[in-house]
């Protein structure tokens, strides 16, 4: 007995281990011999250093710039995801699933492209502006929205509304109505009832998916420079900046670590609420929390509340694959032409159906990667919270920042990173189409983690305890007790990974060569050289990715086990 | 044990990858370029039979990004030869010690003006200049005389036309910013500092990048409102190269290029330090000073060839014609004062 209990526990060290030490060598490696560069002159100013490259950057501004931001980016996601998690768990009603992939898709997308589907909204001579002009007669008419605050939070919400929909939803589609129903029936008005039953028990997967919203709104750049306009500064932006334009690699290196330090911090101040607000409960099959829509007021609510604002998302998907059938206000099909006939003699062509499939292959190559170390990195963290030793506890405390440290890295400063430490001794990986899904694996564990974690907080240990009195081997136990609890969240996670993948777009820039093209990078390709037809042909090449995405999913939704309906 | 078997597999996948770096074919070339870089694939092939070689090109960002790795990876460089660092990033190229000197012979037909760098670490490809294109359909409706000169820009007349790029993210818009710099200076009545006030004051409109400013905000895109941008000089015969047909007979924009005001931007290539294949690095870079890709460079990148005598598209010569007076600014002093420049400007305009 001991013997067996030895092993298991070499076993499940090993198993553990993998992921950190993947960690280590894709993130803590390059993350330390880019910061070392710059982290020498800057220690040698000593503190007064430090003060002055403070105010040199702008510091103050750049931190209140970031949070506030990310903080009022979070505020909306909620305000759009809250109900359409809750009319998709709660209600059955027609292309329901058609309308959760499709909700999805934004996340897919590269910066690039949502900033372009934005100015294509929005933006000057925009479709909002066309309408403005129509209805006003004005032909001067100003319909601009970009270059504001507003602009990037709305573009923030369009990306993560997925985030809140997926991690709340499936926690709630698990949720056993009757807890709410008994509070009613005890006296307990609509509001009471939601308030202090509903909402505490949704708490940890709202405060998951909050704590993904605001990571990724601090770090984020691309939406920030392209729809926020020159005036507006973050600390990813001036990263950006500094790095590559001013090629201050000291002043990077203080802002890296500085945002590092502030995401880490956040986190862990999450991790608290999050263990103290875990309750154990017996979630339950869809079939039983779901039903459909019976009385017009609630056929009302369900349009309002989930319908309404799902295909307010798709305007800019939709402005997308407009803009790709649009020259001067024109209907054109140069633009597809273009695409699939080649530029035939440039040197950098790929055809986009081989950048199709290489995407396809590598999202499936890091979903793969990705729920093979967020599996058991998920278990280690959950088993060492739900054990009483203390060494258990700060264990799992510590696995689980670790886990969420890729969210608050500097894409750039990563891919700078890669750059020092991959192409030479002791790993020279330069060009090897191994790290591409690696580096994309590495931005979906979070994700991954982030989804399992609350579902597996919640398996009831008597459930376990009991298939072990009854006798089922610990393996029996996780097969018969856990994955049916887990089914759900997992397709989730394999859903996310698999999106983060086919949109990841920085990392893949760096490692990639000709032949391993993907549909970022070639979009991203077109976009920085001249010409209507380039700007064409890359919103032809979001279609694109949009559609392999769509498909993607879609083929997830059908491998799923009988069963295991994703709420 | 399905477990054990998995992560086994795992780590032989990794051990694997970082133990076989790319399996290679015989001899291969590695180039960096910046992303804008492009050529005719048949100009390429014909140096690849030639040498016997396989020319791998990869794409690292923009000018300033491109640099930066290949100072990066100075230890263990990312490739042979660095195409695209151009005369606003010499000095760093330069001051980083990452490139070797070679002496090409083909340097002698080479225009002696554009040879910035007596070390020969870097070798004049091509040059180009940053200039205002203005919007010929929304003068001639509005009735209203194309300015001429960056004074010009400041009138009354003229408020809320301009659009500019941000010149801390944006290399024309950084170029810009010089050629403003070049033509008012630092000292006099009106500086460089006074200048941006005052387009500041007249409305310039700001954004970040080229591709906004130019298909976002730029009117004869058919989106934007502003019939000023900062542009190329060779912008208006690209865009009559791939007008539709019917082409028109003058393409839809054109230049204003005042004496002194329009900044040429030269890019140069370099045989990176470490480089694994020297010799074939230095024919590669002979063979991009040569007659047969100097003259592919026009259609392909949008600017001018190096090389002396090398001839031009009609279009070129018609549409975008070498300005008589560039602004000019030492590298060393860009090298100098870039940031600074950058710093109080963002002060001046955005703050």
């Amino acid at each position: 007995m001991t013997r067996f209990s030895a092993r298991a526990g070499a076993a499940g060290i090993a198993f553990g281990a993998a992921p950190v030490i993947f960690l280590c060598i894709f993130l803590v490696y390059p993350m330390s011999r880019i910061l070392a560069l710059g982290a020498g002159p800057l220690l040698e100013g000593g503190a007064a250093g430090l003060r002055e490259v403070a105010a040199d950057t702008g510091l103050p501004r750049l931190l209140a710039a970031s949070a506030g931001q990310a903080v009022l980016s979070t505020v909306l996601t909620l305000v759009f995801g809250l109900p359409i998690a809750w009319i998709f768990s709660r209600f059955r009603f027609p292309g329901k699933s058609v309308l959760k992939t499709l909700l999805l898709i934004p996340f897919v997308l590269p910066t690039v492209v949502v900033g372009s589907a934005f100015v294509e909204l929005i933006g000057t001579g925009g479709i909002l502006e066309k309408i403005i002009v129509l209805l006003s007669g004005n032909p001067d008419a100003n319909g601009n929205l970009t270059r504001s605050l507003g602009a990037v939070l709305l573009a923030h919400a369009f990306y993560n509304t997925a985030i809140v929909v997926r991690i709340v939803g499936s926690a709630w589609s698990g949720l056993d109505p009757r807890l709410e129903q008994a509070a009613r029936v005890l006296g307990a008005g609509r509001a009471r009832a939601f308030s202090r039953v509903t909402l505490p028990l949704l708490l940890p997967s709202i405060a998951a998916s909050c704590i993904l919203v605001f990571a990724f709104c601090f770090s984020s750049f691309g939406i920030v420079l392209m729809l926020g306009g020159p005036r507006m500064g973050t600390l990813e932006t001036e990263i950006y900046k500094q790095s590559v334009y001013m090629f201050n690699l000291p002043a990077a290196a203080f802002l890296s670590l500085v945002q590092l330090l502030l995401t880490v911090l956040v986190m862990f101040g999450y991790s608290r609420i999050q263990s103290r607000t875990s309750v154990v409960q017996n979630l339950k099959p869809v079939s039983a929390t779901q039903r459909t829509p019976s009385t017009p007021g609630e056929w009302t609510l369900v349009i309002l509340c989930g319908l309404a604002p799902t295909a307010g998302f798709m305007l800019p998907l939709a402005a997308l694959v407009f803009g790709s059938f649009q020259s001067r206000s024109a209907l054109t099909f140069a633009w597809w032409q273009a695409l699939f006939a080649g530029a035939g003699h440039s040197l950098y062509w790929i055809s986009p159906l081989r950048a199709a499939v290489n995407s396809l292959f590598f999202a499936v190559e890091a979903s793969a990667i990705s729920l093979l170390l967020g599996v058991p990195a998920a278990y280690l963290i959950a088993k060492g919270q739900a054990s009483r030793q203390a060494i258990g506890g700060i264990g799992a405390a510590a696995l689980d920042l670790i886990f969420l440290v890729p969210l608050g890295t500097s894409a750039v400063t990563l891919g700078f990173g890669f750059i020092v430490s991959m192409s030479g001794p002791p790993l020279d990986l330069q060009g090897s189409a191994a790290l591409i899904p690696v580096a994309h694996s590495l931005v979906a564990l979070p994700l991954v983690i982030r989804g399992l974690l609350p579902a597996l907080r919640s398996i009831n240990p008597r459930m376990r305890d009991a298939a072990a009195v009854l006798g089922a081997a610990p393996a029996a136990i996780r097969l018969h007790v856990d994955l049916p609890v887990l089914r759900r969240s997992f397709l989730a996670a394999a859903a996310f990974a698999f999106t983060v993948s086919l949109g990841e777009f920085g990392a893949t820039a760096i490692l990639t060569r000709p032949e391993l093209v993907t549909l970022p990078v070639l979009i991203f390709d077109s976009l920085s050289r001249p010409g209507l037809t380039n700007q064409g042909q890359a919103l032809a090449l979001g279609s694109i990715l949009m559609a392999a995405c769509g498909a993607g999913l879609a083929l997830i939704e059908q491998v799923r086990p009988r069963g295991a309906e994703v709420f | 044990m399905r477990s054990k078997l998995l992560l086994t597999v795992l780590c032989g996948a990794f051990a694997a990858a970082a133990a076989f770096p790319v399996s290679s074919a015989p001899r291969i070339l590695r180039v960096l370029t910046h992303s804008s870089f492009a050529a005719t694939q048949s100009v390429i092939a014909a140096f690849e039979t030639a040498n016997d070689v396989k020319v791998q090109f990869s794409a690292g960002g923009d000018a300033g990004e491109t640099l930066n790795k290949a100072i990066l990876s100075k230890n263990n460089p990312l490739a042979d030869v660095l195409y695209g660092v151009d005369n606003t990033f010499l000095g760093r190229a330069l001051s980083a010690d990452i490139l070797q000197p070679y002496d090409s012979p083909a340097l002698a037909s080479v225009l002696p003006e554009l040879q910035a760098d007596p070390s020969h670490r870097l070798l004049p490809v091509d040059f180009g200049y940053i200039a205002l294109n203005y919007d010929r359909a929304w003068f001639a409706s509005h009735g209203l005389a194309v300015p001429q000169t960056l004074e010009d820009l400041t009138r009354p007349l003229y408020r809320g036309l301009l659009v500019v790029e941000n010149p801390a993210t944006s290399s024309p818009g950084l170029a810009f910013l010089l050629a403003t710099i070049a033509r008012f200076g630092e000292k006099g009545a009106r500086t460089w500092r006074s200048y941006w006030t005052d387009l500041r004051q007249n409305d310039a409109l700001v954004v970040n990048g080229w591709d906004d400013a130019y298909y976002n905000q730029f009117s004869a895109e058919g989106k934007g409102k502003r019939p000023i941008v900062v542009s190329y000089a060779t912008s208006p015969a690209y865009e009559l190269y791939n007008a539709p047909a019917p082409k028109p007979a003058v393409p839809p924009t054109g230049n204003i290029l005042p004496e002194g005001s329009s900044f040429r931007q030269i890019e140069f290539v370099g045989i990176l330090k470490g480089a694994k294949e020297p010799d074939l690095a230095r024919r590669f870079v002979d063979f991009m000073l040569s007659e047969a890709f100097q003259s592919d460079i026009p259609l392909q990148m949008w600017v001018y060839p190096s090389r002396k005598g090398v001839a031009v598209p009609d279009i070129f010569r018609t549409f975008a014609p070498v300005p008589a007076a560039p602004a000019s600014i030492d590298p060393a002093a860009i090298e100098a004062n870039r940031d600074t420049w950058i710093k109080d400007w963002t002060k001046i305009v955005l703050g």
